[in-house]
């Protein structure tokens, strides 16, 4: 089944996006087009996967994480190692791991 | 006494001068800015053959009992079905990719070209993509569109 992408270009601001095919999206960018970029979700609601922080989670997942139990901002973390390292620091400084995600404004330190 | 001549016309094949060009998206079809037209695809270079692209009316009787004439009048407007056969390439490397089953846009006929003067504008979706497998023949694509909404035929090519 094909799979359609939507895309907008520069110079055509008032014209709906266009619905291209994923595997024609090359020849749109050539022509100018630009995927539609879709809304980030918001990190403070987004629903986190079961168990422990892992590399197995998706760079967003991780970001997420951080950013909800721990209040940190990992976005500017180089790769998901670093991330989770960052993520396992602050759990560590913290004098006990049940502390609100509040807490750990308090050691942020990677 | 003599009529008026209609203007002498400047005749021409179409090869080498009708432009094809498929529109991914527009505001308004029937009013296509320059912009909409830049951003598009042209076709030509790989079309080997079309079909349809023509729009038409039929006719419905009106008799009545004034006369044994029977009157006509002009009935509902379609247009035929339309397709555009592509070359194919060995690799796969051809129309198939960029106009896949239910691909939406438009397509523009500039029948006279870039400077033509006016234009068909045929809002479409691909139907289907059948491929001619012959011995002899070189392979071909034939993508079969449905025409979505009302033609906007011989409308002034933007310059602006």
């Amino acid at each position: 089944m094909t799979r359609f992408v939507e895309v907008e270009h520069p110079d055509l601001p008032d014209a709906p996006p266009g619905r291209v095919p994923e595997s024609a999206l090359e020849h749109w960018k050539k022509a100018g087009f630009r995927l539609v970029e879709e809304p980030a979700e918001d990190p403070a609601t987004a629903p986190l996967p079961d168990g422990e922080p892992s590399l197995e989670w998706h760079r967003s997942e991780l970001d997420n994480y951080a950013h909800q139990r721990l209040a940190l901002d990992t976005t500017g973390e180089p790769n998901k190692a670093e991330v989770l390292a960052t993520i396992q620091a602050a759990f560590a400084a913290q004098p006990d791991s049940t502390d609100t995600p509040a807490a750990g404004e308090d050691h942020e330190e990677s | 006494m003599t009529g008026t001549a209609l203007t002498p016309t400047k005749r021409f094949i179409r090869p080498g001068v009708t432009v094809v060009r498929f529109l991914t998206t527009a505001v308004d079809y029937k009013a296509l800015t320059l912009a909409e037209l830049n951003a598009g695809t042209d076709l030509q270079p790989e079309i080997a053959d079309t079909s349809g692209w023509s729009v038409s009316s039929n006719l419905v009787e009106t008799p009545d009992w004034s006369s044994r004439y029977t009157k006509k009048v002009a009935g509902m407007i379609t247009a035929d079905d339309s397709s555009l056969t592509f070359w194919a390439d060995q690799d796969g490397q051809d129309v198939r990719t960029l106009l896949p089953r239910d691909t939406t846009g438009f397509i523009v006929w500039l029948d006279g070209g870039l400077s033509g003067g006016v234009m068909d504008v045929y809002p479409v979706t691909v139907a289907s993509q059948s491929k001619t497998r012959t011995a002899t023949d070189p392979a071909q694509i034939v993508i079969d569109f449905s025409i979505d909404e009302e033609p906007s035929e011989n409308q002034a090519i933007p310059t602006v």
